[in-house]
């Protein structure tokens, strides 16, 4: 029988992703939150999606095949991102870097969401013989997208290419894996390796994000004249700086756990980072009239501080994508919390960090 | 039967540097190839460029005669390569990783490997995660799946890292067996003099993105008689390519 183009590509991510979420819910306790969590998320996910498809509906056709162009361009961006780890660094490489199986495997993983944007798109039309009209241009649209998404990629790994061709005719070197010359220095190479921010210090990146802090309360100010949407604005600001400033610290404490750090004391590194953003936010609001800027900063610190936590918990428990797993369904848990009985919010979260910490006290080795 | 290769002016590029400079050689017989250089001197990025895993920016790459310079998943296919430990899914089993690592290359586990299991002793954890292995069982794990189904070229970067001696006594008693019985080319990245000279029937010195010497069997076994001297020459000799 001949081999099926990219089975075993498809094999091996199911068999990490299903091993991964049983080791994500390995556990009793995981188990009940799941249960308790997953039917109300999918309520929650129907409802949205609902509400999605009503709103889509009313949009012209163009619109639509915007969105739906879009909706190609996402997954296939971590698609691309995937197979370039899987050809450099998987034991499956010599199938990765087959063309055929390249594409079997990117037409595997683009059916569940090409499917899904087609039904959100086509549910909201009035007729069936619209939406069957209106299918091939939103396919067509969709597969736009992803065709999109693996030019980006090659247009960013050529523009990287030239910037780092830039800073080797300036004769920097490049690191050295694991052989750089203390942990400080590391630490800095890794944020600036996923923020983007210049190779600096600690202490130099604090008084970047103090800057930027400032930077983000006035700009709000200059675009909206009402303090109640300047605020609504800034805190939008914050939010999105925190969550990136959460999603460049895996790979940082992942590297202080492998170092023996305490998980909990490596998981609070950001904080540092987001303090300078919320003095900097606090300093530049101070006079302004923007509400209680240090008692909002004072909040948002606390929130960062836990979901850094959990995070650092998950990190030194679990394999790195079980960890962001069971990190996205705990935040989910603790929104629904939040929402449908909010004094049960605060102890479900303590309670959870405990047991984690618990856990995390008696490792050895960290799941790479 | 041996599967040669030859490399011609191959330059290979890392982070917009040239770690790979030109570099040629041939290798027409089966053995044991041992690397030595200093960090950064293009060990690593040439040994991933032969198995495929990176592009070359310039030359060309024969392997069985075939020019496979421009065909990364060809060479793939042909040449057996150790991932990096920490690079193996922490979800899986090593019995879960071999299984994987066999069907991508087409090919069964082979009876002949048994003598290299059992020194790697990776029958101990072969259900446990890869996830909660130490760093020298993913090091085990990683060989093993590299010469899953014995390809005629195995390529292994710093393989006794992480090894406990004993580990590393008996794996290099079996990587030589294999290599002998099974006419195996071997290329491996060495960090220790003392190993290419008990094991490797031929030793390049890398520095600066190209090969400095060569150092033929013969020359090997005779440091065996004085190693201390044979590697203070060693230091020397990569001292000297390097300034």
């Amino acid at each position: 029988m001949p081999a099926v183009p990219g089975r075993t590509l498809v094999a091996y991510d199911l068999l990490i992703l299903s091993k991964g979420a049983r080791a994500a819910f390995g556990g009793p306790r995981d188990r009940l939150l799941l249960l308790i969590a997953a039917p109300l998320l999918l309520l929650i996910a129907i409802e949205g999606a609902g509400s999605v498809s009503a709103t889509l509906g009313e949009v012209p056709a163009p619109g639509r095949m915007l969105a739906a162009m879009l909706a190609g361009l996402a997954p296939n961006l971590a698609i691309g991102r995937r197979l370039a780890h899987l050809r450099e660094h998987s034991a499956v490489a010599a199938a990765a870097l087959r063309r055929e199986a390249a594409a079997a495997y990117a037409i595997f993983w683009n059916a569940f969401p090409a499917c899904l944007a087609m039904a959100l798109f086509l549910a909201g039309t009035g007729s069936v013989a619209e939406a069957a009209a209106l299918a091939p241009p939103l396919l067509l649209s969709y597969a736009a997208g992803a065709a999109a998404a693996f030019a980006a990629r090659r247009a960013h790994a050529a523009a990287r290419l030239g910037l780092a061709r830039r800073r080797a005719a300036r004769g920097e070197r490049r690191p050295l894996r694991l052989t750089a010359p203390s942990r400080r220095r590391r630490v800095a190479d890794l944020i600036a390796s996923r923020t983007g921010l210049p190779r600096l210090p600690l202490g130099a990146n604090m008084l970047a994000f103090t800057a930027l802090g400032a930077l983000a309360t006035a700009s709000s100010l200059l675009i909206h004249a009402d303090p109640g949407r300047a605020e609504a604005f800034a805190a939008l600001a914050f939010l999105l700086l925190f969550a990136l400033l959460l999603r460049q610290q895996a790979a940082v404490l992942r590297y202080l756990l492998f170092l023996g750090d305490a998980p909990a004391g490596a998981a609070l590194v950001p904080l540092a980072l987001a303090g300078s953003l919320a003095v900097g936010a606090v300093a530049a609001a101070a006079g302004t009239g923007l509400g209680k800027p240090a008692l909002a900063a004072a909040a948002a610190l606390l929130a960062f501080a836990a979901a850094a936590l959990l995070r650092g918990l998950h990190h030194a428990v679990r394999p790195r994508r079980a960890a962001d797993l069971a990190i996205h369904l705990d935040f989910a848990a603790f929104l629904v919390a939040g929402i449908v009985l909010p004094w049960l919010a605060l102890p479900l979260l303590a309670v959870r960090l405990f047991l984690l910490h618990r856990q995390a006290q008696t490792l050895r080795h960290i799941a790479p | 039967m041996s599967l040669s290769f030859a490399l011609q002016d191959v330059a290979v590029e890392r982070a917009g540097v040239l770690a790979v400079r030109g570099v040629s050689y041939a290798n027409d017989a089966a053995g044991w190839i041992g690397i030595v250089g200093a960090n950064g001197s293009g060990k690593t990025s040439l040994l991933r460029a032969l198995a495929g895993r990176l592009p070359i920016r310039s030359g060309r790459i024969l392997i069985g005669g075939a020019e496979l310079g421009r065909d990364r998943a060809a060479r793939a296919a042909a040449i057996g390569f150790a991932v990096d430990a920490a690079m193996l899914p922490g979800e899986l089993t090593p019995r879960e990783v071999f299984a994987i690592s066999a069907r991508a290359r087409d090919a069964v586990d082979a009876p002949a490997l048994a003598r290299l299991r059992e020194a790697l002793g990776i029958d101990a954890f072969l259900d446990q995660t890869c996830g909660t292995l130490s760093a020298g069982m993913g090091q085990r794990v990683a060989l093993f799946a590299a010469c899953l189904d014995l390809p005629r070229i195995v390529i292994l970067d710093e393989p006794f890292n992480w090894l406990d001696p004993l580990t590393a006594y008996d794996v290099k008693a079996a990587l030589r067996g294999l290599v002998a019985a099974e006419d195996l080319t071997l290329v491996t990245a060495l960090h220790e003099v003392a190993t290419l000279t008990a094991c490797c029937s031929r030793g390049l010195l890398m520095a600066d993105g190209r090969i400095a010497l060569t150092i033929e069997q013969d020359e090997l076994r005779a440091g065996l008689s004085d190693p201390t001297g044979f590697e203070a020459e060693m230091i020397a000799r990569l001292r000297g390519a390097r300034g």
